[in-house]
């Protein structure tokens, strides 16, 4: 009984870490209609910067905000020179391989100036416990829960609540009755990147602790991220978010109970699964023709 | 074809055949190097760069081989993967002109290397373990490290005899390298009566081993074995394996643990056992000039990867030398293993398979971060 109750309690903590990386993919995914595979790049780079904050002695909690701003930043330098110029309204073969070769310019990038060691990233919660009831928990890891959960909702909330937040919906419904609206498609389309890449690098300042850091830290969470992103459906936040807990769920399960040499093809066996009984996943919206 | 271009093929041929002889004497002698020099092995390559780069040093310093020819060394970062190793090692025997290769940190990537080198180019493999790897008797590769077999043979004789856990359990990622600890560790198990209650091997992507290491903690075993040659992985491991609270006895496989996967570890490694073919404290004449000099270069001690880069290098420039040809690889290879060759270990044998074995063999303890020495034996 113990077992079961550590395994789900494990299986909750690592899917919330999934949600938080998995929600920028979705996102940019949803508004933007582009596959980025420089998620797991922008990943790394949000947990360079917060080991090189704290390097120079910025606390941690100062250092996460300052890689989400750092990694939007980039973002932004990267949206406005490429990614406006050649993927918006293109389909998904331009964004696959732009993308691609941006991830393989940061990674570069990265492994010429911070080099290819490991390193670890010292938090508050770092190597500290909580035990509740005989369930051992890390506490970076109810850290990143809280984080994630409160980070989650009240980006859920602002979507649908503030103007800015509908703007950025009506653009993903269809971009160019927006523009006829006057919605301001290109400067909405900027933000939209620029929160989704922030989300990976808040993802990485967050994962950073529990991992170590070093430039191509991001390819093992990409794939796991689109694992959660086709589970949960495209586009969709929420679905992310279910997505994620049900693999890190599933994941933990399966590991305990069953083989841990089989964990990594379960959760594409999960994805075949959903796309065979309900292709627009769990919480995506059915896709109309767009060609 | 017309003989105008018959005729121009032929000049072009005449002039690259009188372009090799005249470079020839004046050329330096190209050794590639496949290595991880990006990815969770990347502290492997980037160590194995160091000492690599001081070898060719010395034998530059001290004129050169085969009549006054530089050593060169290119390097190619075969990712940690066995198809990042294959298109690196294709690339160093085609656009890099190589004339050696050498480099190798995993078993895998070196296995999948393997194939590509066999009988076509002296491959020098300096660090991965694999006993595969030299089974399968290609002529020309050649291996610096121990191989698996030859460590664990040390390493599990010192678990079971000193150690004396009733139960053990065994987790590790799911390559060549691997697979060949666990063969070793369950043959040694079994013949001291200890039950292995637990298997997990798990896979290249995976970077959460909090469920695992739960699942294990429930079946309670006196000893974890970890193996796993990918340091920034293996840190993360054992700081999970902290945070779930730990083991009674817990060991690394031999031959991995590096200050690349102490230091990222943050002291989650402390009380682990492993063993090692080399200390920089060994108080031999040849070790310790090696380890001045390596000092005096970088600046830090040197340790295994450092140490058998720098093997390699050198057994390659005095094999060459000795054979008289940098392309002769049936005389090369004869050289090479007709002669002990003398290294900081001491001197090098290679037996039929072309493995060389370890004159001493270290059973080492983290303790505060560093490894510190606990017995050694004779091979």
């Amino acid at each position: 009984m113990d077992l079961l109750l550590q395994t789900l309690v494990n299986g909750l903590v690592v899917g919330s870490g999934y949600a938080v990386i998995a929600v920028g993919l979705t996102l940019v995914f949803g508004i933007l209609g582009i596959v980025n595979f420089a998620h797991g790049a922008f990943y790394a780079l949000g947990a360079y910067a917060v080991f090189l904050a704290l390097s120079v002695g910025v606390p941690y909690l100062v250092a996460l905000p300052i890689a989400v701003a750092v990694v939007v930043a980039v973002g932004f330098l990267i949206e406005l020179s490429i990614v406006r110029r050649s993927l918006y309204g293109v389909g998904n073969h331009g964004s696959l391989i732009v993308t691609f070769a941006l991830a393989q310019v940061l990674m570069a990038l990265m492994l010429l100036i911070a080099g290819p060691d490991p390193h670890p990233v010292r938090s508050p919660f770092g190597q500290s416990n909580l035990e509740v009831f005989g369930l051992m928990v890390a506490g970076q890891r109810v850290f990143i829960l809280l984080v994630s959960v409160a980070v989650l909702s009240a980006f859920g909330l602002w979507l649908q609540r503030s103007v800015r937040g509908q703007q950025i919906t009506a653009v993903a419904q269809n971009p160019r009755g927006a523009l006829y609206s006057g919605i301001n498609v290109p400067m909405i389309r900027t933000i939209s990147f620029m929160l989704g890449v922030g989300a990976a690098g808040l993802a990485g300042g967050l994962l950073a602790p529990i991992t170590t850091v070093f430039p191509t830290m991001g390819n093992g969470s990409l794939i796991t991220s689109f694992i959660v992103v086709i589970l949960g459906g495209m586009g969709s936040i929420s679905g992310a978010m279910l997505g994620a807990l049900l693999i890190g769920l599933a994941n933990a399960l399966f590991e305990t109970y069953v083989s841990v040499q089989w964990t990594p093809a379960l959760g594409w066996v999960l994805v075949i699964a959903i796309l065979l009984f309900a292709p627009q996943g769990l919480r995506g919206k059915a896709q109309l023709d767009r060609y | 074809m017309t003989r105008r271009t018959m005729l121009q093929g032929a000049g072009a041929l005449a002039l690259s055949l009188s372009v090799c002889a005249t470079a020839f004497a004046a050329d330096p002698v190209r050794i590639g190097l496949a290595m991880p020099l990006s990815g969770a092995a990347a502290t492997y390559g980037n160590d194995g760069r160091q000492g690599a780069e001081l070898a060719a040093e010395e034998v530059n310093a001290a004129g050169g081989i085969l009549g006054g020819r530089k050593l060169e060394l290119i390097y190619e970062d075969d990712k940690g993967t066995p198809q990042g190793g294959v298109a690196a090692v294709q690339k160093l025997m085609t656009v890099g002109r190589a004339k050696v290769i050498t480099g190798g940190m995993n078993s895998s990537v070196v296995l999948a290397e393997s194939s590509v080198t066999r009988n076509k180019i002296l491959q020098v493999n300096m660090g991965a373990q694999a006993d595969a790897i030299t089974d399968q008797g290609s002529p020309f590769l050649f291996q610096v490290n121990n191989t698996v077999s030859m460590n664990s043979r040390a390493f599990n004789k010192y678990l079971t005899d000193v150690l004396k856990p009733k139960t053990a359990a065994y987790m590790g990622e799911n390559t060549e390298f691997n697979k060949t600890v666990l063969e070793h560790l369950k043959a040694s198990l079994a013949a001291a009566k200890i039950e292995l209650v637990s298997v997990s091997t798990y896979d290249a992507d995976t970077n959460d081993f909090t469920s695992i290491i739960t699942k294990v903690k429930s079946q309670n075993p006196d000893l974890l074995y970890v193996s796993d040659a990918y340091p920034s992985r293996a840190a993360q491991l054992w700081k999970q394996v902290r945070q779930l609270g730990g083991f009674k006895h817990e060991a690394m496989s031999p031959g991995v643990v590096t200050p690349g996967m102490l230091k990222p570890a943050e002291g989650a490694m402390n009380g682990v056992i492993t063993g090692e073919i080399f200390v920089a404290s060994e108080p031999s004449p040849a070790n310790q000039a090696f380890v001045q000099a390596f000092r005096k270069k970088h600046n830090v001690d040197p340790n295994k990867v450092h140490l058998v880069a720098y093997e390699a290098i050198k057994v390659i420039a005095e094999a060459l030398n000795r054979a008289g040809t940098d392309s002769d690889y049936p005389k090369i290879a004869k050289v090479l293993r007709d002669n002990p060759w003398p290294t900081p270990r001491g001197m090098l044998k290679f037996d039929e398979k072309g493995r060389a074995s370890a004159p001493y063999f270290y059973i080492q303890q983290v303790k505060d971060g560093q490894l510190v020495l606990l017995t050694q034996s004779r091979n």
